[in-house]
């Protein structure tokens, strides 16, 4: 388990919420609604992750942190709405790629993050990078504990492929 | 040009530019059948050992299509999504987790994907909703969905994958060469 495995470079995006829905289940229509909200307003969502329970939708979403006000704004009038969206103190989203869809790659990264303590509000594969929502408190030890955990270049790239 | 130019150049000559499309490009659907979706439900602070089965399926050369995890009320869901073919490799290592006294809970079905990226996928709003909204049009009713980077991830049950490609394929632009383009597994 010791061994690491190359990855290429190491993203942080930062200045993000996470926008919740946890405890509750969105029914179809409420969903529905707060997305066209979303897109008429032209709010992004950085990353989305969702999932369909007995009543509802449940999902965790990122934004970006200059969207709340509007997000809460265009929430309020719709209390049923408002009760199921919980917002987070600010997280930022780290992605190490490639990951090849190499479980190891996702394995190693649960590890280093869990062995460290830091809180894991999620994480996502793409086509190329691993993504995780950790808080932005925990920015600093959440990179160096990844990049221990892989064999990145010295001055590994920011961008993502 | 004096301060108060620069001033009024500042305040006249912003512009504003957002990526838009009346019918929203798409490079193709990828639609990937014979999959196994692992659902495990576990305490956060079991976040390591769900690590230790992992790096133990990497080293048993599994690999995968999807993973995911986010917050629930019992702590993170996590979905791994692999082929077919690795389900009793993958149960037998994950098994550990959903036993002893903070056991998680897991559950196992058989599901298909559909994914698909766009231009500016990553940094433009309305797809998620876009996606949402023709899928219920059509009664397809999605068991997962992730949105990441530039790409979007449709988990469905077992022999609903073409459905799905038929409803987003009457709202989504696409290329005709590679419409319903199947990827290679992972593993």
């Amino acid at each position: 388990m010791n061994e690491t495995i190359p990855m290429e470079g190491i993203k942080v995006s930062g200045d993000l919420i996470r926008l919740n829905v946890i405890d509750a289940s969105l029914p179809e229509e409420l969903l529905t609604r707060f997305l066209r909200g979303l897109t008429d307003n032209r709010i992004n969502m950085t990353l989305f992750i969702g999932g369909k329970g007995s009543g509802g939708f449940q999902f965790t979403s990122c934004i970006a942190a200059p969207d709340e006000e509007r997000v809460r704004t265009l929430t309020a009038p719709v209390p049923e709405l408002k009760a199921c969206l919980e917002f987070s103190a600010p997280v930022d989203l780290l992605s190490v790629f490639p990951h090849q869809f190499n479980l190891k790659a996702v394995g190693l990264s649960l590890m280093a993050l869990g062995k460290a303590q830091i809180p894991l509000h999620g994480f996502c594969s793409s086509l190329s990078a691993l993504t995780f929502i950790t808080d932005h408190t925990d920015l600093d030890q959440a990179c160096s504990v990844l990049q221990g955990s892989f064999s990145l270049h010295a001055d590994p790239p920011r961008t993502l492929c | 040009m004096n301060d108060r130019d620069h001033a009024l150049l500042d305040k006249t000559l912003e512009t504003r530019a957002a990526y838009w499309e009346s019918r929203i490009k798409t490079y193709g659907f990828q639609r990937l059948t014979d999959l196994t979706l692992f659902e495990i439900t576990l305490g956060r602070a079991r976040i390591d050992s769900l690590g230790r089965a992992f790096c133990r399926l990497g080293d048993a050369g599994v690999g995968f299509h999807l993973v995911s995890s986010r917050p629930s009320s019992r702590g993170l869901e996590v979905l791994l999504l692999a082929p077919a073919q690795w389900t009793t490799v993958i149960e037998e290592h994950l098994r550990e987790l959903l036993e002893g006294p903070d056991k998680g809970m897991g559950r196992t079905s058989a599901a298909e994907m559909v994914f698909f990226q766009g231009p500016h996928f990553g940094d433009r709003s309305g797809i998620v909703h876009t996606t949402l909204q023709a899928l219920a049009a059509k009664e397809v009713r999605i068991t997962a969905m992730a949105c990441s980077g530039s790409c979007i991830y449709l988990v469905l049950p077992e022999g609903r994958s073409q459905e799905a490609v038929g409803a987003l394929s009457e709202v989504f632009e696409i290329p005709k060469a590679v419409s319903h383009k199947r990827s290679m597994p992972a593993g």
